[in-house]
């Protein structure tokens, strides 16, 4: 019932229809601003509940896969209170501002490393109809956003008047520089069997298969966005700029309190944003072979892109941590040139319209 | 809502709304108790030498020169991209072989992607994707 009715709120089609017959006397842009405002209520909570839940999952899996329990003392039931205790913790820091730093690029980066991670979500869809908009550049726009962090990260070392943060920074530029590639061409080669930029038309299209499933070309181009992804967020194994035992925080060891606060969800939030594009694109968004009409479609995307985000985590404590020269050519000179061939794959399979009529041949079942 | 960009207006604001608010509440109710040594740069125990402001490892150049090749190789790409499942089921114009446009307009793609290989082979054998310059030193030292 209650999500029923985030839904028809968050449905802004039906909502604009509903609203726009009571409140026809009010100007189109008030309608757009209240459509608006009410997608971001609901993204900003499903954000927060996230990377609470995130920080809370990452301990406790981190625990269990090292044979402890993690943590188990904050509220009655393995830990669940941990992430709102930390979140106080972090309100009460005290704001450490160093001598040494360019003082307002210091204060803007947390903000502006916040703002594109929140944006990538105006064209994510969370389930039948909750999109904030379908925009027609859907996934150029994610990856032109989601790039926007590098900014952030530069500003943020390079303005911290710290050797470690500074050096963190180049790093971590040259680092999300780099995996951009891949990721690009990996999804463009998606796009090559989907025909559309919009996240939308990529959901329709896998309703009854998803294009990992049945196009060996398209596993392998997940994988690579996928690999590409988790060096784009700086996790492990490709946390070098964060590489505790070297530049002991990276771009944020000199921000304490709310302001490391705001690095901390930004990263989260990545995560979560990499998982919600790589659900959307390459598995089939809220769709899950016909059982959406039984489960709530919010609910199905949200178990895809939990099941993701374990694997990022999964990830952290399975493989060591690559050393630079290990990461910079694990990317030049195994994922570009195995992104390039599998783009010019892709492009074949497209150009005798494969994908087509195996899209029809299996809608037709 | 049907491709709006008005809504990504509205998010900018929202995010940097949700930034300030966050950092103000703390301002609020946190602390503030600052003296010398917590405002001195934080470099495990010793005191800083040097400035921090320094030149860098050349090495990040070069990849960006490569970077920027293959970012607007991907900038050519996307238009392709959006259009091929088009031009591949319904041609285009009047061209002679309406059902052989998609394979017309994929080695169009494959000339251009040639010529970027060929030049991601060139910088490679160059040696401007090398980190270090005595990498093969590093491999027999450690192994990988």
């Amino acid at each position: 019932m209650l999500l029923k009715l985030i839904g028809y709120i968050y449905n802004q089609n039906t909502l604009w229809e509903d609203l726009g017959r009571i409140l026809h006397f009010l100007p189109g842009w008030l309608k757009v601003f209240l459509a608006g405002g009410f997608a971001i209520v609901f993204i900003a909570a499903f954000l927060v509940i996230m990377v609470m839940f995130q920080t809370w999952l990452e301990r406790k899996e981190a625990g269990h896969i090292q044979s402890r329990h993690g943590p188990m003392r904050v509220g009655l039931w393995h830990g669940w209170a941990q992430p709102i205790a930390d979140t106080i913790k972090l309100l009460l820091k005290e704001d450490i501002t160093p001598k040494a730093c360019d003082l307002w690029v210091f204060r803007l980066a947390p903000i502006v490393v916040f703002i594109p991670a929140f944006m990538a979500y105006v064209c994510v869809p969370f389930g039948n109809g909750l999109i904030a908009s379908d925009l027609n550049l859907g996934v150029i726009y994610i990856l032109a956003i989601t790039s926007l962090v590098v900014t952030a990260i530069i500003m943020a070392g390079w303005s911290s008047g710290n050797k470690f943060a500074v050096m963190s920074a180049f790093r971590s530029a040259a680092q999300i520089v780099s995996y951009e590639i891949p990721m690009i061409i990996a999804i463009l080669s998606a796009v090559l069997a989907v025909g559309s930029f919009k996240m939308g038309d990529f959901v329709a299209a896998q309703q009854n298969f998803w294009l990992i499933l049945f196009f060996p070309v398209q596993t392998i181009a997940f994988l690579i966005y996928f690999i590409s992804a988790v060096a784009e967020t700086n996790r492990a194994p490709f946390d070098l700029p964060e590489a505790e035992s070297e530049l002991v925080a990276g771009y944020f060891t000199e921000y304490s309190g709310m302001k490391f606060a705001l690095f901390f969800l930004a990263e989260y939030t990545n995560m979560v944003t990499v998982s919600a594009v790589a659900t959307t694109i390459f598995l089939g968004g809220w769709t899950l072979f016909g059982l959406e009409n039984i489960i709530p479609p919010f609910f199905i995307f949200l178990g895809k892109v939990l099941f993701l985000l374990f694997v990022i985590i999964w990830f952290r404590w399975t493989f060591p941590r690559l050393r630079i020269d290990q990461l910079m050519n694990f990317c030049w000179k195994v994922l570009l040139p195995l992104s390039l061939i599998i783009l010019v794959l892709s492009g074949l399979l497209a150009s005798v319209n494969v994908y087509d009529r195996v899209f029809d041949l299996i809608n037709n079942i | 809502m049907e491709n709006n960009y008005n809504i990504v207006f509205l998010f900018m604001l929202a995010g940097a709304a949700m930034g300030l608010v966050g950092m103000g509440l703390a301002t609020l109710i946190r602390p503030h108790r600052p003296n010398e040594l917590k405002l001195d740069t934080y470099e495990c125990g010793p005191k800083t030498v040097g400035k921090t402001w320094i030149q860098y490892n050349f090495r990040f150049y070069t990849y960006v020169l490569v970077f920027l090749l293959f970012d607007i190789e991907a900038v050519y790409l996307i238009p392709w991209a959006q259009a091929f499942k088009h031009i591949a089921r319904h041609g285009i114009g009047d061209f002679i072989f309406p059902e052989m446009a998609g394979l017309f307009i994929f080695t169009e793609m494959l000339v251009f992607l040639l010529i970027l290989i060929i030049g991601l082979i060139y910088a490679w054998k160059k040696g401007a994707l090398e980190w270090t310059k005595d990498h093969r030193k590093i491999k027999r030292m450690t192994g990988f």
